[in-house]
């Protein structure tokens, strides 16, 4: 009996080993058919294409925007509106338009593992998307577009320079951008802000230079001004490091994205070494030691923060001009109507300086990829070659003329009907499910955005501001470090550190001895960690860059 | 009998150390009601303590102004129900027959079972293994990878070992077979730890998010914590975009902190209402496995 259960105990363990083996064989067996499969298929697509030129054949492919925020309008599917239906009646494609509940990041690379990516994504432009493009899963966009005869798409639809810069040292272009533009229209939003009602109440001092704000600044500490019994303090110490660092720019710098071009030794060097940044920092620790910057601000939750500006705490703002017009003002203007943030000009800090803030980049946030799984690339192609034409971009932009669109005008801007827009201030998510305007938002080109004509007020005043000192900072915006290099790897420690610890204790510095000790000192930890190799491959990234759009 | 005050100072202190502990544990929740009842520009400015300073029930239309949530709800309660059904009764059958000492290969099924609650493929290989089962996109993938939970299993177990064997050969006798058995004689006895087994399953699914999350793409088939998940990341980027979006959020009057506490008690409430009910049975069940080896 007992020599009976251990055969028996044995023989079960055997069975299960080798079902396991066979069932491990079997799927990878059906792996290779399915690759031959769709391999097949896709020959089949293009012979068929090739046959028949006529009306668009009607297919339907899978398009995952790559963002765990995204989800279609409740009860929307394709086809309900007109923008989409037109899509279909002028390219045969009907989109089924996932996307992920969580990281999509983390979704996109599961996917790649196991091979099970859809026919097209819209993803952000990192080290998952070059990922893809290492894995050879993508095609890419100008061997499609020379395939399946659509030329306008390289050069003409979408600029060569953007092109230029989206493009792979193969020479070959895998993606097609979304919200590129000519000129950083409607992309650029860092500003430099002061509350009017408190402006006005102390007197409206003149604002040329930033020894005139900072001295604004010295006045609503000295005044003791107080809003719904709240003590109004001047500033709030800035606790973004590239904040700081691309203030640097109203000392005649053109830092962007933590890093500048340095033609005097001709390489890309981190934001910190460039002189204005340090002036920066170091007007910063100023205002912070008189007591002009709160730093209870460093030590806040970003909820807290907005509870800070909503409660009307501060009498000026640098950042973002939205937030203040989106987000604080509703809250401020409860108590007070005039309580709104007014922007103005980057200051210059030193005479003779044309000071900026932000860059731009021409090449927009994300991108589209066609995969290798598509099941139909000729159809995905001629898809885009209508969504990047003007007709395709007026249609994504403001929807059907006659229905949701007025007519095209000098500026070959379709604007919304004014009722439509009513509708959509009201109800964003069911006017656009219902007229189909600005829904699917894949591929936009800025140039056809009608949001410069329809802004008005402080918005329309305060973006003006803004874009007047745009520069063009697009080599430096894009430039990516591979993930998985040591540099990478460098980088990416190193921005730990500056999101978690930043320059707080050169800013919180007690002396100006003190605040040059933290500085140099934080320089120098970030070397030891590797800063200086980032550089070098910054610089020669940043070279190739330059060389291939010069191609 | 008279207590000495060593324990009456004793009992002073307990008390107030649980009320406190009350208090802490009370207070986030009445919190984040008193948000969700509240505007979202006035809450924006803070100072929302107890009860809302300006009552709305706008954050609650706008979580449910959105049908999907519905079939979010549907979702989650069926795969919960079902959930409950097959994880109970097949670690059931799996635990009644471990605990039979005469099982033929009992102690390799035992470590088989064991081992795997230690060691693990990793995420990538359980993918795979889901693809190829054809379980992406499929509702049962809610339901067949978690039919047996091993640590329920050891409880179950551990809770039949415990029944005199005697109630089973009564039915033996009387002619019921090993099925029949489990089924009318050992379930019925089995309500404690079977109440024990339905809380700690049906919490688990009730809140599961990664699965929805990992292995659905198709936005009808999330269950309800990954649907609000997509909700509040919905609200959240809109304060990131320039635009007519978000100033059309802002003309609504609700922001992402009032969204989100509305959605807070939307998916906790429903869980505190059925435990309440189940709590007796819980306490019982976690003695369980702590009393018998």
């Amino acid at each position: 009996m007992k020599s009976f259960k251990k055969g028996l105990s044995i023989a079960l363990i055997l069975t299960m080993l080798i079902t396991l083996m066979s069932a491990c064989e079997t799927a990878s067996k059906d792996k290779q058919s399915k690759g031959k499969e769709q391999q097949g298929n896709s020959d089949t697509t293009v012979s068929s294409s090739e046959e028949t030129d006529a009306a668009p054949k009607p297919v339907t492919l899978t398009l995952m925007k790559m963002y765990s925020w995204y989800s279609n309008p409740d009860g929307w599917k394709w086809g309900d509106d007109p923008v989409t239906k037109k899509i279909t009646e002028e390219t045969g494609v009907t989109i089924d338009i996932i996307s992920p509940a969580g990281d999509g990041n983390e979704k996109a690379t599961m996917m790649l593992m196991s091979g099970d990516y859809p026919d097209i994504m819209w993803m952000d432009r990192n080290a998952t998307l070059q990922k893809y493009i290492d894995a050879d899963a993508l095609y890419s966009i100008d061997e499609l577009t020379s395939k399946y005869n659509c030329p306008d798409i390289m050069g003409n639809y979408i600029p060569q320079n953007v092109i230029d810069y989206l493009k792979r040292p193969d020479g070959k272009l895998y993606l097609i951008p979304n919200w590129y533009n000519e000129h950083g229209e409607l992309g650029v939003g860092s500003s430099i802000m002061y509350r009017e009602d408190i402006y006005k109440e102390l007197g409206s001092p003149e604002l040329n230079t930033l020894d005139d704000y900072t001295n604004f600044l010295r006045k609503v500490k000295e005044s003791n001004i107080t809003f719904d019994g709240t003590v109004v303090s001047p500033i709030a110490l800035s606790g973004s490091f590239g904040q700081v660092m691309t203030m640097g720019n109203f000392w005649g710098e053109s830092i962007a994205n933590n890093m500048y071009f340095d033609e005097a030794t001709n390489s890309v060097q981190f934001a910190m070494r460039a002189k204005g940044a340090y002036e920066s920092a170091k007007w910063w620790n100023t205002l912070y030691r008189e007591g002009l910057a709160d730093p209870e601000n460093l030590t806040l939750e970003s909820e807290q923060v907005t509870e800070a500006y909503c409660k009307g705490k501060y009498a000026a703002f640098i950042g973002n001009f939205w937030d203040t017009n989106d987000f604080y003002e509703p809250s401020l203007e409860l108590i007070n109507p005039d309580a709104h943030y007014i922007s103005v000009k980057p200051l210059p800090a030193v005479s003779g300086v044309e000071a900026k803030f932000d860059g731009y980049s021409q090449v927009g946030w994300n991108a589209n990829v066609i995969t290798k799984n598509c099941k139909d690339p000729e159809a995905a192609i001629r898809l885009y070659d209508y969504l990047l034409s003007p007709e395709g971009q007026r249609l994504t932009f403001s929807g059907v003329e006659g229905i949701s669109a007025e007519p095209v005008n000098s500026d070959g801007v379709a604007l919304l009907k004014p009722e439509i827009y009513e509708a959509a201030r009201a109800d964003w998510g069911a006017t656009t499910a219902k007229y189909g305007f600005r829904l699917l938002d894949l591929c936009q080109y800025q140039k056809y955005n009608y949001e410069y004509a329809i802004e008005t007020g402080r918005r329309k005043d305060n973006r003006a501001t803004v874009e007047s000192t745009n520069w063009d900072a697009t080599p430096l915006m894009i430039m990516q470090l591979e993930a998985e290099s040591s540099e990478g790897k460098k980088w990416a420690n190193i921005q730990g550190t500056l999101n978690t610890t930043g320059l707080t204790k050169a800013l919180t510095a007690k002396t100006e001895a003190d605040f040059d000790k933290e500085y140099y000192k934080f320089l120098s930890d970030l070397d030891n960690m590797g800063l200086k190799d980032v550089e070098q491959a910054w610089t020669k990234l940043y070279l190739d860059l330059m060389s291939n759009a010069a191609k | 009998m008279k207590r000495s005050m060593g324990a009456k100072i004793f009992d002073y202190i307990n008390i107030i150390i649980l009320v406190f502990l009350c208090i802490v544990t009370l207070y986030p929740f009445i919190n984040v009601a008193a948000l969700s009842f509240n505007q979202g520009t006035d809450a924006a400015k803070g100072g929302i303590y107890l009860w809302p300073r300006k009552f709305t029930l706008d954050n609650y239309k706008q979580v449910f102004r959105d049908s999907q949530i519905l079939t979010a709800y549907f979702i989650t309660i069926a795969r919960t129900v079902l959930g409950i059904i097959t994880s109970v009764f097949f670690t059931g059958l799996l635990s009644y027959g471990l605990s039979k000492k005469y099982l033929a290969g009992r102690k390799v099924y035992t470590l088989l079972c064991v081992f795997p609650m230690f060691f693990g493929g990793g995420l990538i290989p359980f993918y795979l293994l889901m693809r190829d089962l054809h379980l992406i996109n499929n509702f049962l993938v809610y339901i067949l990878p978690g039919v047996v939970q091993l640590f329920n299993m050891i409880l179950m177990k551990t809770f039949f070992q415990s029944l005199p064997e005697e109630l089973e050969e009564s039915a033996w006798i009387d002619g019921a077979s090993r099925f029949r058995t489990f089924i009318s004689i050992i379930i019925p006895v089995s309500m404690p730890i079977i109440a024990t087994i339905c809380i700690f399953v049906g919490v688990g699914q009730w809140n599961s998010y990664f699965d929805g999350y990992m292995y659905m793409n198709n936005e009808n088939l999330y269950p309800l914590q990954t649907y609000l998940y997509k909700l509040i990341q919905k609200t959240v980027i809109s304060q990131d975009l320039t635009g007519m979006e978000s100033q059309a959020r802002m003309l609504q009057n609700v922001t992402y902190k009032t969204i989100v506490s509305a959605t807070i008690m939307v998916t906790t409430l429903p869980v505190l209402f059925i435990y309440s009910f189940f709590q007796k049975y819980f306490t019982k069940g976690v003695m369980i496995g702590s009393l018998k080896g």
